[in-house]
């Protein structure tokens, strides 16, 4: 077995980094441990350093990555394929100018952020209706399995339980009744199954047999 | 033209432009998009900077403090180096603190949010909604978790396949999993026939008070 030394200092920074947070983090304020908790207190203070840290380069991060955006459309409005392009990038470039200015006039009121920002989302969010609705018709012409034949049954629980018709009210505390029990249960085991899926692989990732950097996806 | 109108007016243009593309992809709907963008990178921008930087240059007081700026300045500094191939060990070295410690938040997260949290009130169902009720949520949550599980036993003929007891518990566990996703689609369709009706009703009083005059 051939380890390279960079991938072993890649796999160490890991390990010291992920070990010294947990361990930080599921000390808390040492009081849970007695008198050893004095001296386990510290550990506290490294692993909100830590954090602090990466929620500042990632803040760096999506500050340099709103920068490249801009320069794209920057050379796509000088150097761009077609007319269309140019006009995208320029609208582009504009509005972010525009919000710029318009923070600086006022912090308390935006017009482009209370007026076209939101109103573009609240739009785009509308229009998720349709394919919804439009994927919810494909499954029903596809292969009738059964597992699409239960997502039908659940969606349809609750579309007609959201019906504000009072000869529903019998159906409606079936409906009641399913949510309370057999959806729980099912949502209960999404979450457990997606918890249990994230600790192995965070475990697997700190002890160093999970290298999902420097090229090299597992140990040799 | 005041400002409650110029807004009005703002509004309804954009949520025609976005409706736009109901007849497909076009122009306007394009050029609405870029809008968002744009709008979108800046208002990161400023949040970013306002709630995160300027925080930090503030309280750069002290030695420590100015360190730790240099240190955060660095490791994102390193992480542009990732398209040189040369250089790209800095970025690796960057991405292994960011993970590290990204991946230790996330198993705390996991095991104090979501695991010890939902494994008590799973546990505790039979008396807080009933016997059978609570037997039937322990059915589900257990057969859910059976039905995520990839391990099979590879036969002789070299196909992997399941027990059959294993099988069976996993049928019934597809039967929770996928009626909730159904009921997630239908929570979603519903959430957005509500913001779909916001914006229609939005379009029709803005032309009402136009043709009245308002």
């Amino acid at each position: 077995m051939r380890v390279r030394f960079g991938f072993a200092l890649y796999t160490a920074v890991v390990v010291v980094f992920g070990i010294l947070t947990l361990a930080g983090l599921l000390v808390g304020d040492g009081s849970a441990f007695g008198e050893v908790g004095v001296l386990l207190a510290p550990l506290s203070d490294i692993s909100s350093r830590f954090i602090q840290l990466v929620v500042v380069v990632i803040a760096l991060t999506l500050v340099i990555g709103i920068f490249n955006l801009l320069s794209v459309h920057v050379v796509r409005l000088v150097r761009g394929p077609g007319t269309g392009a140019r006009l995208n990038s320029l609208v582009l470039l504009v509005s972010f100018l525009l919000a710029l200015v318009a923070y600086q006039a006022s912090t308390e009121y935006n017009l482009l952020l209370e007026n076209v920002q939101v109103q573009i989302e609240l739009a785009l969010a509308a229009l998720i209706c349709f394919a919804l609705v439009y994927g919810a018709f494909r499954l029903l012409r596809n292969r009738v399995t059964w597992g699409g034949l239960v997502f039908l049954v659940g969606m349809l629980i609750i579309l007609i339980g959201a019906l504000p018709l009072s000869q529903l009210e019998p159906l409606q505390q079936v409906t009641d009744w399913l949510t309370r029990v057999p959806l729980s249960a099912g949502a209960r085991g999404i979450l457990l199954g997606i918890a249990l899926a994230t600790l192995v692989t965070g475990v697997r990732v700190i002890i160093g047999q999970d290298r999902t950097y420097g090229n090299q996806s597992s140990v040799e | 033209m005041d400002l409650s109108q110029v807004s009005a007016v703002l509004g309804f243009v954009f949520t025609l432009l976005i409706f736009s593309y109901l007849l497909g992809d076009n122009v306007l709907y394009r050029l609405s998009i870029s809008v968002f963008v744009g709008l979108a990178a800046a208002f990161t921008a400023i949040v970013t900077f306002e709630s995160v930087i300027l925080p930090l240059l503030q309280s750069v007081t002290e030695y420590g403090e100015a360190v730790f700026l240099l240190i955060a300045a660095l490791l994102a500094f390193m992480l542009l180096f990732k398209p040189l191939r040369g250089a790209s060990g800095l970025t690796n070295l960057a991405l292994a603190v960011l993970i590290g410690v990204g991946a230790a938040v996330a198993v705390f997260g996991a095991v104090t949010g979501t695991l010890i949290p939902l494994t008590t009130s799973t546990a505790e169902s039979t008396q807080t909604e009933g016997i059978i009720e609570g037997f039937i949520i322990f059915l589900g949550v257990a057969s859910s978790l059976i039905y995520f599980q990839y391990t099979a036993r590879r036969r002789p003929g070299g196909i992997a396949t399941r027990g059959s007891i294993t099988r069976m518990i996993a049928f019934v566990g597809e039967t929770f999993v996928m009626l909730t996703l159904g009921a997630v689609y239908g929570a979603a369709i519903l959430s957005s026939l509500v913001v779909l009706v916001d914006r229609l009703d939005y379009i029709v009083a803005f032309i009402a008070n136009i043709v009245g005059g308002g």
